[in-house]
């Protein structure tokens, strides 16, 4: 936390978490990777897809997955095998033929999202109204409640995922 | 606070560009499976605090994702609240509008405000 100044820490709750995305900065000349998703955008492949061939390294996702999924080891990863729900095993299976492969993971899947990107609108509390309340839990198992801190210390709040 | 996982392996994939991969390989450990429970969702905040090594309280948000809704937080902002419960400063939506350096300069002001 470089960027924490002198003199602040007695003054604050360091209430909550980081992400390890956050605080990335676009790399120069790379776009991001965010696609505009609307309802009828979504599993709608890019024309003109070119086949898979032999010589296209493996796709990461799909090494992941086989090395921890692909029991049986025949390059499919079916519904049982994959056990994480219906849900998710449709949102792996990108065109929709009932099994999870190498070709869902082909470049003409490239940039076509899995699922909607949901984002909870544009708005939250504006300065100078009441932060909403709430009690969660910690990693550590312990129960956190914001209102625990009213009165107390200003606390930054942090929001973010692991990827 | 852990909120929803942006880009699991169900999900948003970051997808390549000019051949690179902006994101996991099974050798980085950053490919993981979107949390369905939040024992799930827990032990990956967990996994994220030690990665990141930030010596602070993770909190998890539920599984209808409340607080993310509430403060419109996805996919990462930042707040400062006063000791009142009120909202001092809201920063952008990320990872565009994700400002650490704003947020110094809100807590630099506020330590003089306070006298420090």
């Amino acid at each position: 936390m470089s960027h924490r100044p002198r003199g602040v820490g007695a003054a604050l709750v360091w209430l909550v978490a980081a992400s390890a995305c956050g605080g990335r900065r676009p790399v120069e000349g790379v776009a991001e990777p965010r696609v505009e998703v609307s309802a009828e955008s979504i599993r709608t492949p890019p024309p003109a897809a070119e086949p898979p061939t032999g010589a296209e390294p493996l796709h990461p996702v799909w090494r992941f997955l086989t090395e921890k999924y692909d029991a049986d080891r025949d390059g499919r990863i079916t519904a049982a095998e994959y056990g994480r729900g219906e849900a998710s095993y449709a949102r792996l299976d990108a065109d929709q033929d009932g099994l999870v492969s190498a070709a869902d993971f082909a470049p003409e899947w490239t940039g076509v999202p899995r699922v909607e990107d949901f984002r909870y609108g544009e708005g939250g509390p504006e300065e100078g109204a009441p932060a909403p309340g709430f009690t969660l839990t910690t990693t550590d198992g312990a129960t956190v409640a914001l209102a625990d801190y009213q009165g107390e210390k200003p606390v930054v709040l942090v929001f973010g995922s692991f990827t | 606070m852990y909120l929803h996982e942006a880009h699991p392996v169900d999900g948003v994939l970051p997808e390549r560009h000019d051949g690179n991969w902006l994101m996991g390989t099974p050798e980085r450990g950053l490919l993981v499976e979107d949390p369905q429970t939040l024992a799930e969702r827990t032990a990956l905040a967990r996994h994220c605090q030690e990665q990141m090594q930030l010596g602070i309280p993770f909190l998890v948000d539920t599984m209808d994702d409340a607080v993310n809704r509430a403060y419109a937080a996805w996919p990462d902002r930042l707040y400062v609240l006063d000791a009142d419960g009120s909202v001092v400063y809201r920063g952008g939506k990320g990872p565009m509008g994700f400002r650490p350096d704003e947020l110094a300069g809100v807590l630099t002001e506020m330590a003089e405000f306070y006298g420090r």
